[in-house]
């Protein structure tokens, strides 16, 4: 049996001291010498030292924890509890907050890699947040507006299938008397964006797109908010009319206009009484500026079904019974609109849309005004994720690479008796430190960010908007459910070590962690090459419409809006002609359509040499002479209209290679006549000949195959004059158009547009989602990257003897370049290989919804390899070079 | 034995009081204490030092580490000006106290109970 030692009995006996928390070094020094005292006092009376340490210490103190807690309260005067014996981890938040500071800035580089990945993660996604929820807000704000719904026509004629956005006449009142659950329903009609309304009070004259001919009930279904004004008798009286705030204040300086009166028209022949006035309409699918009263009236003849179609919309009761209400609309169509289009050849059914879906759904046909894209704001919505996953990552992996640092502390913390949530509060204190410092850093930022993303989204948003009291507090709640998610795995991980290993120094880098590592690695650059690839693709997609080939020049091409004025029209052919003998001009034409908008719908009954009946549907333009010739189209078969066939040439049609093949006509098509719908009193259908057959070209956006065409000759409903200029004369030939139109229309201002940037702008929505995606993604690249040099600058430091000794054996720096990058390297193949079956289908599906799209290739593929090699290698070389230029005994003296 | 609310608040009074005699250390205020009582009140580490700990808190002691002969060190207290002012309030606080109460205790007392 070993002898009884007695200073290392007192030590020992310290040790049970030492665990105690609340017990400074000093206190247990003072007990020791206490301790001390009371042995010589034992020694000097005779007894053994065994036994006058074990009278001392009984005399000395019962229990070690008791004397802590005594020396607590005497310390903190009047704290009953001692923290640590507290059940609640709110107790010890100050002393886990000043360590966790202290932690933090103690390793600077890391940290500000960490939280400048968070912050601007955070950032950029609240802002794509913003714009998701204001894409999916529209019409939102109305009243009700789950309950109302659009009713649109799909038609099938002649085997093509058409949804029109708006229906016939009748389909609205003989729904409301059919099915009671249907409340209210309200029609209107407008001219859409290409028409202006001219509107006139005394000198102030304003023109607005945005104007619609409504029935009474049109507040019963679109509660918009009136700041003026009954909404019940808005529309009672006929030549009422309810017009917005904004334009209220451009015609009246004012709101305050209930009674007064507004010309329209351009010739101000119309007067109206305003009678209400509305709030502004943002978020809406239908933006309305003016409503004017009007009475629609409900056909009753047999082609009552089709043509004339007006808006529609529904307002179901409470129980908005809408599957209910769809099933019955077959047996609806069946009793009152199939046999008409039986009889047509074809078939016609109802479709319900609810108003708040329409502004993301696609588009049909006539609808009033551009929607928004659901598979855009999708996108937008799966970017803001994996930006928050990507930071989340980031996190993580450098927590855990870290862990060596952090090992030691943990390991004498343990051995001294700290509890094992002591330490979890530990860590996920500064876990949630550093994310909501980062989420501070993040609303910062984004009122840095908003005017680039006002510009790239197409919102307005102010700070005061953006920043308001939810959504900072939003920011910081998303900051601690994210420092608190992120900051579990490493706070169980660090807490796993046992203390005996780590203070002999036996501490071996987990494999199973860095299996974890590598895998969240992964991940990362997964997800990066998935928006890599897809950013490629949709740009590509982008850039393949806005330069497709459209059937015609669209270069030199001077596009020019022609006054809405009766006065004007006379002058017109005038202008047109004189335009026409300008040494710069190569041409000059008239058209009723704009070719940057779509075509007019229409459903032309053709007659084939065999007589039979075609009822077609097609796409309709009405041009003045020389059309096909000034845009540079090209006449397949056939010839033009000419002018010096005179007024016969009113009965002469062109149509494009698209409907004959769509129907069949390749050996007939200038046999071929358009008939009139209907007989003239004397039982006798109207016919025009077609001469012609022109090449296929784009009206308006390029998204689908091109339609069916019918070109009609009309040189009086003009509404735009293209002229074709000598490429090498613009200037000149501007100047000479100029000339003849302030002679001609001294009135109206010279306002032109050239034809290539009219089409471009059409796809000014596209060219702004590419450049958000292209932004969000060179972000989502920039914050892995951040990650990835965060992970080198580790793998470096864990490696720091290795590559001392690989120097001194005279290893270059490219060799320990190739060393280090070989892991990342296979990484890096790994991720793509998993990202690319992803990024590849759901591509697909995406191309998938544009008749006109690119052929998927591998490309952007190998574009993304390249990427994330690129900053890899950076970073790497980066590294490599400040290893090399370590002095090797250093590295290994340290150790 | 002595009830231990009475001897919580005898503490401060009477380590006052040692401490006026000159500077001592714990153990040494323990055994003076022992003595004083003739054995009554034993006092633990766990009682004087907090008291000691707090008291120094307050600027009625003060504290040095003295290393002695040996080698050891050991941790001296003295009364501060503050301290002695104290000494003087407690000490005639418990005066009054033990007037009253030796007065009680006179078998020759009558006492007015109302």
């Amino acid at each position: 049996m070993e002898p009884f030692n007695l200073e290392k009995a007192i030590e020992n006996w310290a040790k049970e001291l030492w665990k105690q928390q609340g017990l400074e070094p000093g206190f247990i020094e003072e007990i020791k010498s206490n301790l001390y005292d009371r042995i010589d006092d034992y020694l000097s009376e005779g007894y053994s030292e065994e036994r006058a340490f074990l009278l001392a210490t009984e005399k000395l103190m019962i229990s070690p924890e008791d004397v802590a807690d005594e020396y607590f309260i005497a310390r903190t005067e009047g704290t009953k509890t001692a923290p640590w014996k507290s059940k609640s981890i709110f107790s010890l938040l100050p002393t886990n907050i000043k360590i966790g500071w202290r932690n933090l800035t103690k390793r600077k580089v890391p940290v500000v890699i960490n939280i400048s990945g968070l912050a601007i993660s955070m950032a950029v996604s609240f802002l794509l947040w913003l714009y998701v929820s204001d894409q999916l807000s529209y019409d939102l704000h109305l009243d009700d507006a789950h309950r109302v719904y659009r009713v649109n026509y799909d038609l099938n004629l002649d085997g093509q299938q058409s949804v029109y956005s708006n229906v016939a006449q009748p389909v609205g009142p003989t729904l409301k008397e059919e099915y009671p659950e249907i409340e209210e329903v309200v029609r209107f009609y407008g001219k859409g964006p290409n028409h202006s309304a001219s509107f006139q009070v005394g000198d102030k004259q304003i023109q607005s797109t945005k104007v619609f001919y409504a029935e009474e009930a049109f507040f019963k279904v679109f509660k918009i908010e009136l700041i003026a004004g009954s909404a019940d008798q808005a529309l009672r009286e006929p030549n009422s009319v309810v017009i917005s705030q904004a334009l209220a204040e451009k015609l009246f300086s004012g709101t305050d206009v209930i009674g007064k009166t507004i010309q329209m028209g351009q010739d101000a022949s119309r007067t109206l009484k305003v009678t209400a006035i509305i709030k502004n309409s943002f978020r809406t699918h239908l933006p309305v500026e003016a409503l004017i009263s009007a009475n629609i009236p409900t056909r009753t003849d047999k082609h009552r079904w089709l043509g004339g179609h007006v808006y529609t919309y529904l307002l179901l009761n409470e129980l908005n019974d809408i599957a209910g209400l769809q099933e019955k609309i077959p047996a609806f169509c069946e009793k009152y609109i199939s046999d008409y289009f039986e009889e047509k050849g074809g078939s016609a059914d109802l479709l319900l849309q609810p108003l708040t879906s329409i502004y993301l759904d696609e588009e049909h046909i006539w609808e009033l005004y551009p929607h928004g894209n659901r598979t855009n704001v999708l996108i937008m919505a799966v970017m803001m994720l994996f930006l928050l996953v990507i930071a989340g990552i980031n996190y993580v992996n450098l927590a855990t690479a870290r862990s060596a640092e952090r090992a030691r502390e943990v390991g004498i913390r343990k051995a001294l008796g700290s509890p094992r949530r002591l330490l979890i509060g530990q860590f996920m204190t500064e876990s949630v430190l550093l994310v909501l410092f980062s989420g501070v850093i993040a609303i910062f930022l984004c009122i840095a960010l908003l005017p680039v993303f006002n510009d790239l989204s197409g919102l307005h948003l102010s700070i005061g908007t953006m920043m308001t009291p939810v959504n900072v507090i939003s920011i910081l709640l998303l900051s601690l459910v994210i420092g608190l998610l992120s900051g579990c795995y490493p706070a169980f991980y660090l807490i796993s070590f046992v203390p005996v290993n780590v203070l002999k120094g036996r501490f071996v880098k987990g494999k199973r962690a860095d299996r974890f590592r590598t895998l969240l690695v992964i991940s990362q650059y997964s997800l990066s090459s998935i928006l890599v690839i897809g950013m490629l693709f949709v740009g590509e997609q982008t850039r393949f419409i806005m330069n497709k080939e459209l059937g015609y020049n669209k270069t030199n091409v001077v596009s020019l809006k022609v006054p809405n004025d009766p006065a004007t029209s006379d002058k017109l052919d005038v202008f047109i002609n004189e335009v026409g003998t300008k040494s710069s001009v190569l041409g000059v034409t008239s058209s009723y359509n704009s070719l940057s908008v779509d075509a007019n719908a229409n459903d032309p009954i053709f007659e084939t040499p065999d007589g039979n009946t075609v009822y077609t549907s097609m796409n309709r333009i009405d041009v003045g002479f020389d059309f096909i010739r000034t845009i540079k189209g090209k006449l397949i078969t056939g010839r033009d209209f000419e002018r010096t066939r005179g007024e016969s040439e009113r009965h002469s049609i062109l149509i494009n290679e698209a409907a004959v093949k769509q129907y069949g006509w390749e050996n007939m098509a200038t046999n071929l006549k358009l008939r009139s719908k209907e007989p003239d009193e004397h039982g006798d259908y109207y016919y025009q000949q077609v001469i012609g057959v022109v090449s296929d070209f784009s009206i308006g956006p390029s998204y689908q195959q091109v339609a069916p065409l019918m070109i009609n000759l009309n040189e009086w409903g003009i509404n735009h004059v293209y002229v074709r200029l000598n490429g090498q004369e613009t200037f000149d030939g501007i100047a000479q158009i100029e000339a003849s139109w302030n002679e001609l229309f001294p009135n109206y201002a010279f306002d032109f547009t050239f034809l290539d940037q009219e089409l471009n702008n059409i796809y000014a929505r596209e060219a702004k989602f590419l450049s958000l995606l292209r932004s969000v993604s060179a972000l989502i690249i920039f914050i892995t990257s951040l990650g990835i040099i965060g992970l080198i600058s580790f793998t470096i430091e864990t490696r720091q003897k290795e590559i001392a000794i690989r120097k001194i054996n005279g290893a270059s720096i490219q060799a320990i370049l190739v060393l280090l990058s070989r892991k990342f390297g296979w990484l890096i193949i790994i991720a793509n290989c998993i990202a690319a079956p992803i990024a590849f289908y759901f591509t697909r599906q995406w191309l998938f919804s544009y008749e006109q799209r690119i052929d998927l290739s591998l490309w952007p593929l190998i574009w993304s390899i390249v990427i994330c090699l690129t900053f890899t290698c950076l970073a790497l070389i980066y590294h490599s070079l400040q290893a090399a230029k370590t002095n090797p005994v250093k590295s290994l003296r340290y150790e | 034995m002595a009830y231990k609310t009475l001897v919580a608040a005898s503490t401060k009074p009477l380590v006052l009081s040692i401490l006026s005699h000159g500077k001592s250390y714990g153990y040494q205020i323990i055994r003076n204490i022992e003595q004083l009582s003739n054995g009554e009140l034993e006092w633990t580490d766990a009682m004087l030092y907090p008291v000691l700990h707090r008291m120094e808190n307050e600027g009625l002691i003060e504290s040095e580490w003295i290393v002695l002969e040996n080698g050891r060190k050991r941790k001296y207290y003295s009364l501060t000006p503050l301290g002695k002012k104290e000494r003087e309030t407690v000490r005639s606080q418990w005066m009054n106290v033990n007037i009253a109460l030796n007065r009680l205790w006179r078998s020759d007392l009558k006492l007015d109970l109302g």
